[in-house]
């Protein structure tokens, strides 16, 4: 890989990473396991690796915004994540900045600063 | 298939914090097997289960990704640690191996010179790695618990009070790097002048060799008066300034340490001088000496600290107005 391939990796990951928890908590409406989510997610084009997601909803749980439970009535005990009360809150403001980015990046990326 | 299985869970539990290891564990497992299910049906082998593993990465990766960005010191405090290990370690050694060679020089049985070259290297090894030690331990303190004192040193960020570019309060990197390291030095080896019951210049410490007897009293101030300087140095580290009280208590101590130095250091040392070179003595004023030392470093440091200390007065009035 070159060093400009890698420099892209980087800042490539850089901007999906606030990007991710918009994502994570936008799909938790409804209580996923963890593969379930990423395969949920790979399915609306956005690829996450193990690696990164489960840790993430970890922290999101830790940070008030998921809540947890472990789903013991399947042969194999299992985690369920779902969006919490304060994730929801979050999730409205995020959204409505993630919408204001998105008019201002087009402009910026189009040049068309009259719109 | 779950042999492998549990290796991998269990070399991720090795690196995460232990109160949160039995979850981790129970919750990669269970989706390694999600995971396995689904792409591989209900009888995986063991090339599958590797597959999957190999996608999860290496298990110390997994871990850290689980553990967020942890530091011992975090990268507003790393300069700093940086000057003070960059100055220390410089001026450690050769403290070290100066002491080593002036006290065998001084020596009434002589020196046996190979010998104490070996002597002064493995005392200034242990010296710095001591120094090295107590150094980063300070800091990583600082930085765990580094909300509160930020909290205690005053509020936060305001541009409006930014010190001028040529604000006598300003700390300067360099100088308070010197004084930690310094203030850190001195009250390490008075510690262990205190341990070995006075003043030795072989400083090693598994043999501290001859001691020449120095007042505890003294000892225990110019320990004091170090470390003091180091944490007033600290603090302003913390607080970004110098204000006419620290400043005034800095000055102080760096006063009181330098009396105190003239009973630990000069007086002894001059008297063994005087003991073991007879000829210098009648060349040099030794009984003199340490008081001419003590006087011109108390001016210098009146000198220096009362021209900051007038500064920092006119920009406190300056203030108030």
């Amino acid at each position: 890989m070159s060093e400009m391939d890698e420099q892209l990796d980087k800042l490539r990951l850089e901007l999906r990473r606030g990007m991710l928890v918009l994502a994570v908590l936008a799909q938790l409406d409804t209580a996923r396991y963890g593969y379930s989510l990423i395969q949920r997610l790979a399915e609306r084009g956005l690829d996450i690796e193990e690696g990164t997601l489960y840790p993430l909803l970890r922290r999101l749980e830790g940070q008030g915004l998921l809540e947890s439970d472990w789903d013991t009535s399947e042969t194999r005990p299992r985690k369920y994540y779902r969006i919490s009360a304060d994730g929801r809150a979050v999730l409205a403001a995020l959204s409505a900045e993630w919408q204001a980015s998105v008019k201002v990046m087009r402009r910026m990326l189009e040049g068309n600063y009259d719109e | 298939m779950n042999d492998l299985i549990d290796r991998y869970v269990h070399q991720v539990g090795l690196y995460v914090r232990p109160k949160e290891r039995a979850d981790i564990e129970a919750e990669l497992r269970s989706q390694i097997h999600d995971q396995l299910e689904d792409r591989f049906g209900g009888a995986p082998s063991r090339e599958d289960v590797a597959a999957v593993l190999r996608q999860l990465g290496d298990p110390r990766t997994m871990a850290a990704s689980y553990s967020g960005e942890r530091y011992l010191v975090g990268p507003a405090l790393y300069p700093f640690l940086e000057t003070v290990l960059r100055f220390g370690l410089t001026l450690v050694p050769a403290v070290v191996v100066i002491a080593n060679i002036v006290g065998a020089a001084l020596s009434p049985d002589g020196a046996n010179w190979p010998g104490l070259l070996v002597s002064a290297v493995f005392s200034a090894a242990q010296f710095a790695l001591l120094f090295f030690a107590v150094v980063v331990i300070i800091f990583a303190i600082i930085e765990r618990s580094g909300e509160q004192m930020r909290a205690a040193a005053g509020p936060g960020f305001d541009p409006l009070s930014l010190p001028a570019v040529d604000d006598p309060g300003a700390v300067d990197r360099v100088e308070s790097g010197v004084g930690i390291a310094f203030g850190l030095l001195a009250g390490i080896a008075m510690l262990y002048f205190v341990q070995v019951g006075g003043l030795t210049l072989r400083l090693n410490l598994s043999d501290p060799g001859e001691v020449l007897p120095a007042p505890a009293g003294w000892m225990v101030v110019l320990m004091l008066a170090a470390f003091g300087n180091v944490v007033f140095n600290l603090w302003a580290l913390v607080r970004r300034r110098w204000s006419l009280v620290t400043w005034l208590i800095q000055t102080a101590l760096d006063l009181t340490g330098t009396v105190a130095v003239y009973f630990v250091l000069l007086m002894p040392v001059a008297g063994r001088i005087a003991q073991s070179s007879p000829g210098l003595a009648d060349s040099l004023p030794l009984e003199e000496l340490p008081a001419i030392i003590t006087l011109v470093t108390i001016i210098l440091i009146a000198f220096v600290s009362g021209f900051r200390l007038i500064r920092l007065w006119q920009a406190r009035q300056e203030v108030r107005r």
